[in-house]
């Protein structure tokens, strides 16, 4: 994971910016301050050495004069003026640190003697000594004094220092100067002087020498006393230069002789130093300088001495260390300072949302002291609660459990009410966990209100605090027993769902397996076609009107008794202490119930009720099994023609076995080709023509034999195996119409029944308008033949599809017209061509006036709405005659022919020359025409 | 570069004339003791040169001469030749002429040998020339270098440098100065009633000198005074008998005896113990075996006081302005043997300033 001050503190790239400059800054500071501090340390260093320097200077000054009065008192102590002693004894008061140092004896020597000191000198072997003015110092001029100073004994005694030999002092003006001076004060006198040959600087030291000791003599007896001097003589720079080098290192050093401009002097370098400059210490230039008088006392002639201060003399190592402890304090600094920033934003965000979540919590917040006085109080509190956080403060809890009457009434004690306090909100249990307790408390109007308390204990500053999280669960109660009920009752009647009803049954069969009871399975005939054509709130209002009428059938059967509404229009009752009598008497009452009319909204309707009746213990020993078997009574209900009740048997298992078989074959008759095609034909009632067939499907499997189409059409419709069934009977109508072609049978139609699964099937009508195209056939050739039940079924979308068979060329008839409920606005709406009255209505004719009516109604609606009428089962001559009577388009039955495969057709129409009329009742028709 | 290697091409050309002069003075003047002398001088010019040669490393330095007036193995000329070394040492080359003329007291001979010494300094091109003892001074200095432009330092003349008209402005030097009127004076601080000096010395330029510088002294000082110059060892015998048994006689004050042909070191001692009865004194080391006190002069001194000299000289100093000094440095001995009779009369100071002479240490 890649580290980073970004991720570390959460800093943007401004602020680390920000923060790397800021300590740049610290950095530069600090570095400058340590440079500052080492610059002056060394300056304190410089200016120490300084003071040592100076204090060197005066004490070898001192010693100077302290020499200088030993050679004086020694010389005036001597009664015998001996110059050998004189050297003895000087030489011995220099040292090695001396070594420079030359010390000397002048005397002064009047004009008029200077031969005999000249001879003297030469007999002690000095035989150039001639008092004389060689210009040894710069400083030497003429002598103008009386009397010459000059110089007889040097120690220690070198060529070198043989040089002062014989040399006049009085012939330098300060000396005589200095030496006035120093008669008067015998003190020790120095001047600076210059030599000639070495080009150097000289320091002059000296006193008088007198005869007797000069403290007991007046200025005028020293006048006449004072015999010469003693002196000592010191390269100037030389010995700075020793002396400075005992506090300095010379090298870094620049020494100069600054004298006053008073003199016309100008400086005197002495020393430059070597130190190496970089080009910062060319540009900056610190140094340290000092002053000082060459001589003490004197003022003229100064010594500068400047040290650099330079790159070279910084302390790398402490810098270094300065830098890196700064670098870590600033960032030991910072990273506190963001810590304990970050730690108060976070502190002051959390505060927040604690705040917030206190003043938007949905549940009502309450903090409590450990005795249970209110501390704290959220708005969601004040809502719940109805009082404010200002009345709410500081009072007790418990006043929000118990009424305020109560409370003081009971005269609770301040234990008892903190016991109170723990008891109800199980805090005596506590474990240190939050923990949630239901509890019902109530408002400033004495409502009770159900609430989850969550509750916890808060540790703050060493006290005890208890946070109550309340939540209002009153309607979350109610809800709940709402969804319990919804889970068990059928919302729509109230009554109770299948798994109410089966655990209850099944506890009946657990708890009382002796009991003897009935379990009636009831579906009400012909809801769907209400659903379909009313909608489903009139199925709705009529399931409840039903629910309801159940009820009242059985209110008086006593208790016991379970009543659910089993799923869409079934019902299941389980009636307690039944028999097969009495469960037929419930039967028939609850049918009769169900038939009445019922009026819902403006419409009236009447259904009927299929009834299965399964008996425990003998039907079944367990619910399953008496719901299966009653709902297997129920199916032989239906098949007995509905509204009425069956009883179970077992051969109603087998019919059930049966519809299994049936199932199992024919998913493979198209394979096995057991499925062929039987056409009846239909014939013009007017001209006898044959105009076209009906083909009717017929089966006959191996193992089953001959099954009727009702009887495993159905099947087909439930597999939904009647789509392949449905393409397959396309192919062979096509296939037939295709080899009536170019033949006198060219002009006949075939009418397809089609069921409803079919015509719901979205490539249905592609697949026929297809194979007729493959096929060049004229569409209106096929007709598609529908049942008044798949009609009105989605009536709705049926138009469209409609629309769309008959915009294709196809036909489109309805079969067993007047069987089920025909809305004739949708009728009116429907581009249909052809109307089929059923076999039920034409079996009456010519005697059943009922029948006649019905058939005259269809006769005329359809003739009024376009369309041509078929008369379905002719059986009879009668039948035929009076239908043509009645204007009907045209008829087909077994009076004309039964359905024949298409051999046996070929046959019929050949013999009747593919006209009725031309047949044996080819008179009739003459007649008929006639 | 070029000039310095021809310097050496020279001195090895005047190193190989030398040894031909050598052999052929052997060859052809066999009975001319004038040539053999010279020959001698010249083999211990020859050697000085060689170990001068060796010696000296660093051809950049300066060249200095040295004309010594006696020969290596002469007690003072090996001072002097030490102090010059010492103090010349890593400064400059020192070249050294040795004239040998300590046994040599023909002027002609002497004028011949200082010939040779000046055209050893112009064969080494010297930039200064250090003479000492008065034969080099006399013949080398006075004759050749007098007011010329190459500088001179003399070192060892006895007492004066005058007759030699010296100091030159080109000359500089210290003067052999004995201390004797310092002895003198310590003497008779001691024993002020007991002044009476007698002196023995030889004979030739410098005990003539010895003797005018002695007179010159007791004159100055005021006492009392007998001079002896005595020609050979039987004849010192004899002086010595007497001036030990002259009442008159204080102190006996000896010079030097290097004048004599012949010394008999174990007679002459026995002979001053046995008449050892006056006290007796020298500034001469040699004399010490026979003597109570000495005061002798450092010979070291003055070849350090001419080296040095000639250091400040290259330095760029004239020789005029360096001073003429006398010796500077003096150290007094006591011969336990001879002066232990007289041990009563001289202070406990004496015994313990003075050294202790060790006559083998002398010798």
């Amino acid at each position: 994971m890649k580290l980073s001050l970004h991720t570390i503190f959460e800093l943007s790239k401004k602020q680390i910016i920000a923060w790397c400059f800021v300590g740049l800054i610290i950095l530069c500071v600090a570095l400058a301050l340590e440079l500052s501090q080492q610059f002056h340390q060394d300056k304190r260093f410089f200016h120490d050495q300084t003071h040592k320097f100076i204090h060197q200077q005066n004490i070898q000054q001192k010693q100077s004069d302290t020499v200088l009065s030993a050679l004086s008192e020694y010389y005036t102590a001597q009664v015998i003026k001996s110059q050998t002693d004189f050297k003895l004894f000087a030489n011995g008061l220099l040292n090695k640190d001396t070594k420079q140092r030359v010390i000397g004896l002048a005397l002064i020597t009047p004009r008029n003697k200077k031969q005999l000191l000249e001879s003297s000198q030469f007999e002690k072997g000095y035989e150039s000594f001639l008092i004389s003015n060689t210009q040894l110092f710069e400083e030497q001029t003429n002598n103008l004094q009386h009397a010459f100073l000059a110089v007889t004994s040097i120690t220690p005694l070198t060529p070198k220092n043989s040089i002062y030999l014989s040399e006049d002092l009085f012939s330098i003006p300060e000396v005589v100067s200095k030496f006035t001076a120093s008669i008067k004060s015998n003190q020790t006198q120095s001047i600076i002087l210059t030599n000639r040959l070495s080009e150097q600087l000289q320091t002059l030291s000296f006193q008088p020498i007198f005869l007797n000791s000069p403290d007991h003599l007046n200025h005028a007896q020293r006048l006449k006393q004072v015999r010469g001097i003693v002196f000592i003589i010191e390269p100037t720079k030389d010995i700075l230069l020793h002396n400075l080098n005992q506090h300095f290192s010379l090298e870094t050093l620049s020494i100069s002789f600054k004298v006053t401009p008073d003199l016309s002097l100008e400086n005197i370098p002495v020393l430059t130093n070597k130190v190496s400059r970089s080009f910062l210490d060319n540009f900056v230039q610190p140094k340290f300088t000092f002053k000082t008088p060459l001589l003490q006392g004197h003022t003229t002639k100064k010594l500068v001495v400047t040290q650099p201060w330079t790159v070279n003399d910084l302390n790398t190592t402490a810098l270094i260390v300065t830098g890196l402890l700064t670098l870590f304090g600033y960032l030991t600094l910072t990273t506190i300072i963001i810590t304990i920033v970050r730690y108060t934003q976070n502190l002051r965000q959390m505060q927040n949302r604690l705040s917030q979540i206190l003043e938007t919590s949905q549940d009502a917040v309450i903090i409590t002291d450990e005795n249970g006085l209110i501390l704290d109080w959220n708005p969601e509190a004040k809502l719940l609660f109805g009082y404010s956080k200002a009345e709410a403060l500081n009072q007790p809890i418990i006043s929000l459990i118990f009424p305020e009457d109560t409370l003081s009434s009971t005269q609770v004690s301040h234990d008892s009410s903190i016991n109170f306090f723990a008891d109800s909100l199980n805090l005596t249990s506590f474990n240190g966990e939050a923990q949630k307790t239901e509890i019902t408390l109530r408002n400033q109007k004495g409502t009770l209100i159900t609430t989850e308390v969550a509750t916890s204990f808060l540790n703050v500053r060493n006290t005890i605090e208890v946070s109550l999280f309340i939540k209002d669960i009153t309607y979350q109660r109610s809800t709940e027993e709402a969804m319990t009920k919804m889970a068990f009752f059928d919302p729509l009647t109230q009554l109770e769902n299948r798994t109410f009803f089966k655990t209850a049954v099944e506890k009946i069969i657990t708890k009382t397996p002796d009991k003897k009871f009935a379990l009636f399975f009831m579906d009400l005939d012909g809801f769907k076609q209400v659903n379909d054509t009313l909608g489903h709130s009139v199925g709705d209002e009529l399931l409840k009107v039903v629910a309801k009428r159940i009820q009242n059938a059985l209110r008086e059967s006593g208790e016991g008794n379970h009543i659910c509404r089993f799923g869409g229009d079934e019902f299941v009752l389980m009636l307690d202490q039944m028999d097969e009598v009495k469960a037929a008497q419930i039967s028939l009452r609850l049918l009769n119930q169900i038939e009445r009319m019922i009026k819902i909204q403006n419409d009236e309707l009447q259904v009927s009720a299929s009834i299965g009746i399964a008996l425990y213990p003998q039907h079944g020993e367990n619910v399953d099994t008496l719901l299966r078997h009653a709902d297997t009574a129920m199916y032989c209900s239906k098949d007995l023609g509905k509204n009425t009740y069956s009883i179970y048997n077992d051969a109603m298992e087998e019919d059930l076995a049966e519809r299994i078989l049936i199932e199992k074959h024919l998913r493979n008759a198209i394979q096995k080709n057991e499925l062929t095609l039987a056409y009846q034909p239909q014939i013009n009632l007017r001209t006898g023509k044959v105009i076209g067939v009906e083909a009717l499907i017929r089966w006959n499997n191996p193992v089953l034999g001959f099954i009727p189409p009702d009887k495993f059409i159905p099947i087909a419709e439930e597999t939904q195996l009647i789509i392949n069934i449905g393409e397959w009977i396309a192919q062979t109508c096509i296939n037939q119409l295709k080899t009536w072609k170019h033949t006198p049978f060219s002009h006949f139609h075939i009418a397809m029944n089609v069921s409803g699964v079919q015509l719901e099937h979205p490539h249905f009508l592609e697949y026929v308008n297809k194979l007729m195209s493959n096929a060049d056939i004229h569409k209106h050739l096929l007709e598609i033949e529908l049942t008044e039940r798949t009609v009105m079924n989605n009536a709705d979308d049926n138009i469209h599809r409609f629309n769309q068979i008959r915009a294709k060329g196809f036909g489109l008839s309805v079969d067993d017209f007047g069987t089920g409920y025909s809305s004739l606005s949708y009728l009116k709406k429907f581009p249909l061509s052809i109307l089929k009255i059923d076999k039920s209505f034409v079996d009456g004719i010519p005697q059943d006036e009922e029948d006649i009516s019905i058939a005259t109604a269809i006769l005329n609606l359809a003739h009024s709405l376009n369309m041509q009428v078929v008369a379905e089962g002719v059986e009879t001559q009668d039948q035929l005659q009076y239908l043509q009577q009645l204007d009907c388009n045209f008829a087909q039955g077994y009076f004309i022919s039964r359905p024949l495969f298409i051999k046996d057709l070929e046959v019929w129409l050949q013999r009747n020359q593919a006209n009725f009329y031309q047949s044996e009742y080819k008179q009739l028709a003459i007649h008929t025409d006639a | 570069m070029l000039n310095l290697r021809r310097h050496e091409n020279a001195n090895r050309f005047f190193d190989y004339n030398i040894l031909v002069k050598l052999s052929g003075g052997v060859l052809f003047y066999k009975k001319n003791l004038i040539q053999l002398s010279l020959a001698t001088i010249l083999a211990f010019s020859a050697v000085a040169n060689a170990s001068n040669q060796t010696s000296g490393s660093t051809s950049t330095l300066p060249v200095c001469a040295y004309i010594a007036s006696y020969a290596p193995g002469y007690a003072w000329q090996d001072g002097i030749t030490r102090g010059i070394e010492q103090s010349l040492k890593g400064k400059c080359r020192l070249k050294t002429f040795y004239m040998n003329s300590k046994k040599v007291f023909d002027y002609q001979k002497m004028e011949k040998i200082a010939l040779y010494a000046v055209e050893f300094i112009e064969q080494n091109k010297p930039d200064v020339v250090i003479v000492s003892d008065d034969n080099a001074i006399k013949y080398v200095l006075k004759d050749h270098y007098k007011e010329s432009n190459l500088p001179v330092v003399f070192c060892g003349p006895n007492h004066t440098i005058t007759q030699y008209q010296l100091p030159y402005p080109n000359t500089t030097g210290m003067i052999e100065k004995d201390p004797t009127e310092r002895l003198l004076k310590l003497l008779f601080n001691l024993t002020p009633s007991k002044t009476h000096v007698t002196f023995l010395t030889t004979r030739g330029i410098s005990a003539d000198k010895d003797v005018a510088e002695f007179h010159r002294l007791v004159k100055k000082i005021g006492i009392k005074s007998s001079a002896y110059q005595i020609q050979n060892q039987e004849d010192w015998r004899r002086i010595y008998k007497q001036v030990q048994e002259d009442p008159t006689t204080d102190i006996i004050f000896f010079s030097n005896n290097v004048a004599f042909k012949e010394w008999d070191h174990e007679e002459n001692m026995k002979w001053v113990l046995k008449h050892n009865h006056k006290l007796s004194i020298t500034t001469q080391g040699w004399m010490m075996p026979y003597v109570a006190l000495g005061m002798n002069k450092a010979p070291d001194e003055q070849g350090h006081w001419a080296g040095e000299a000639a250091i400040e000289i290259l330095n760029g100093i004239q020789p005029s302005q360096l001073s003429i000094v006398p010796s500077q440095k003096f150290q007094m001995l006591i011969n336990p043997k001879v002066a232990m009779p007289f041990k009563q009369q001289l202070p406990e100071n004496i015994f313990s300033h003075a050294s202790t002479y060790n006559a083998r240490g002398s010798q």
